[in-house]
């Protein structure tokens, strides 16, 4: 082995991932030319230097507060999980009331404009009965359950539509 | 290549990793204990790992809380397809860099020392009753140069550092953590490595 690959090596040599065959060579080489000690040295300063850095400890509590934590989640989850299926049961009616209130718009006739609205509604309504299915599926999904904005975005809507819904 | 397609095939060969063991318990007779001692056997280990890349212990600690909910909530459907520790360490990982893109230039404040909490040194060396002997001041100099160093570097270099230099981590087992290459890996430590031995220049000389 030369100088040149000896130190192309060193790195390797302390990363423990040289060949066994190579790691010879390197030891003996390394043992025999003081200019690659130098260098070798050099570099594992460097290398042993990093060693400096403390440890740090958990605190003694930590697996109670792991604990603790999961089944502060799990309670988050089972309650969305019950609010969304307890709104989607409420989603579930609103159609109806929307169709009703289509109907009686249109049998009444006299106004336009309240029909107009009330179709508009319908239409609103059946893309955002998709987007419900959705919001399910991603509840399934514990990751975005912590994204809990939507549920307010979502008594919003809702709102509004029981405005609309006893407007027309 | 032809080993590394081999391995690839093989599914059952992570079966005999002792973590792997425990989680596979843990899945099957739901038995808290097993998770519990992966814990035990884990959990101050990533956290120093993530302590090293986010330079904060609280937040460490936290983050680690989450590498753990993690594993936890993937319990169910668990089968090992790499080894435990390259697993959770990618978890690891993909946790401490969402927290840095989340709090860009917040956490993580390069002029400023490790912060170690309660125990945190600087608070120590405030204390002007106490006076310290000089191999002390130097080591807390050194434990400066060396956190803000490893700190500077790019997410991916720091990463492949620690892994290599505190975790013991093969180039093999880092490519699997970051989800890349052995040649990329060797590429990212060369880089790193220059870049320290630069910054650490003066304070390692003699
Ligand atoms: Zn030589």
């Amino acid at each position: 082995m030369d100088c040149k690959r000896l130190k192309s090596q060193i790195y390797e040599y302390l990363d423990n991932e040289l060949q066994e065959a190579d790691m010879q060579q390197f030891s003996e080489h390394l043992g025999a030319c003081a200019e690659c000690q130098k260098a070798y040295e050099a570099i594992k300063r460097t290398w042993d230097a990093l060693e400096v850095l403390p440890n740090v400890e958990p605190t003694p509590n930590y697996m109670s507060r792991f604990w603790a934590e999961v089944a502060t989640r799990q309670n988050v989850v089972d309650r969305a999980r019950a609010r969304l299926s307890q709104m989607f049961l409420t989603w579930k009616l609103v159609p109806v009331y929307v169709s009703l209130c289509l109907a009686i718009s249109v049998f009444a006739i006299r106004n336009y404009m309240q029909f107009e609205q009330s179709r508009q509604i319908l239409a609103e309504m059946s893309q955002e009965e998709i987007e419900m299915v959705e919001y399910i599926e991603l509840a399934e999904n514990y990751e975005l359950i912590d994204e809990i904005e939507f549920f307010e975005d979502f008594e919003i809507i809702q709102n509004l539509d029981d405005l609309s819904v006893t407007q027309s | 290549m032809v080993e590394f397609l081999f391995r690839e095939n093989n599914i059952e060969q992570y079966l005999d990793d002792p973590d792997a063991k425990l989680m596979l318990k843990f899945k099957e007779e739901e038995d808290p204990s097993a998770f519990e001692e992966l814990m035990r056997k884990n959990f101050s280990r990533i956290m120093n790992f993530i302590y090293r890349f986010v330079a904060d212990r609280e937040l460490a600690e936290d983050l680690t809380q989450e590498v753990f909910i993690k594993i936890y909530n993937s319990a169910s459907n668990y089968y090992p397809r790499s080894k435990f520790k390259t697993w959770a360490f990618t978890i690891a990982r993909n946790i401490s860099l969402n927290e840095l893109r989340k709090n860009k230039g917040q956490v993580v404040s390069l002029d400023k020392p490790f912060k170690h909490g309660e125990d945190d040194m600087s608070l120590q060396v405030e204390d002007k009753t106490v006076s310290k002997p000089d191999d002390e001041i130097i080591k807390e100099e050194l434990v400066d140069a060396v956190g803000k160093a490893i700190n500077e570097l790019p997410a991916n270099q720091r990463t492949a550092i620690l892994l290599i230099r505190y975790e013991g981590f093969s180039y093999e087992e880092i490519a699997r953590t970051m989800n890349t290459t052995v040649s990329a890996v060797k590429s990212l430590l060369s880089r790193a490595r220059e870049t320290l031995k630069e910054k650490l220049a003066d304070i390692v000389s003699g």
